[in-house]
């Protein structure tokens, strides 16, 4: 497996930008496109909100790990942080149908993802989640 | 992100610009609100956003059922092409009136 990001950001709203861009360059340097890496961009901007949010509860201080890594044609992205832990249970997308301000977050990372799910956390961590996509 | 408005009556215009995500969502979601609570049909002009999340999403949700309480228009014009992604992953394409400018939203008035 080839890594091409590994970092670890601060669990606050104002690294979202930064985060998104080095998992845009990331997708490039592993040859990904552009609209597969704008999805990949997509649900780890969404997974991140998930861990400052809900995961953090946007407590002050903490933060989380983002590592990309590519394995022949697939794609993985892993999120491991320290916060509330959480489980698939979590992963559940709402129906689309009532229309409602929240809840999308875990839709557009299902949508857009091939597979989205925790896996076991490695040492030091709490929860892991994978997100992983074939490349194009 | 970036907010302007415009009066363009009977609407005022919202042009946001840049990224809309979690950082900045809270700003957009208070200008929409902010100009609802004027008692104005509004349309959310998004040609300039180069980026739009959930949160973002979720804010032009809130305005757009807000104004419907209040039985005030509510549409987008010029939806920049990453926002259209988005709104597309949410189903909600078709539920927006959708314009591709100010001109073509007030001849279909």
């Amino acid at each position: 497996m080839d890594a091409f990001l590994d970092h670890t950001f601060l669990a606050s709203t104002e690294i979202l930008a930064s985060l998104r861009q080095a998992v845009r360059d990331a997708c490039k340097r592993a040859g990904c496109g552009e609209e597969c890496s704008e999805q990949v961009v997509l649900a780890a901007n969404e997974a991140s909100m998930n861990v400052i949010q809900h995961g953090y509860r946007r407590a002050a201080g903490q933060h989380f790990t983002l590592r990309l890594s590519v394995d022949g044609d697939m794609l993985f992205v892993h999120l491991l942080d320290n916060g509330v832990p959480a489980s698939d249970a979590d992963l559940r997308s709402r129906a689309l149908d009532e229309l409602r301000p929240g809840g999308l977050g875990v839709h557009f990372m299902r949508e857009v993802m091939d597979d989205v799910a925790y896996r076991p956390a490695p040492d030091g961590f709490t929860n892991c989640l994978q997100l992983c996509k074939r490349m194009y | 992100m970036d907010i302007q408005t415009e009066d363009r009556p009977p609407f005022k215009v919202l042009r946001l610009s840049g990224d809309v995500d979690l950082h900045s969502s809270p700003e957009a979601r208070e200008a929409i609100l902010a100009c609802l609570k004027q008692k104005s049909s509004l349309l959310v002009d998004l040609s300039a956003v180069t980026y739009m999340d959930s949160s973002g999403v979720a804010s032009l949700v809130e305005g757009y059922q807000t104004a419907k309480k209040q039985g005030l228009k509510f549409g987008l014009i010029a939806v920049a092409q990453p926002v259209m992604n988005v709104l597309k992953l949410a189903r909600l394409d078709k539920v927006f009136p959708i314009h591709a400018s100010f001109e073509e939203c007030v001849a279909g008035v």
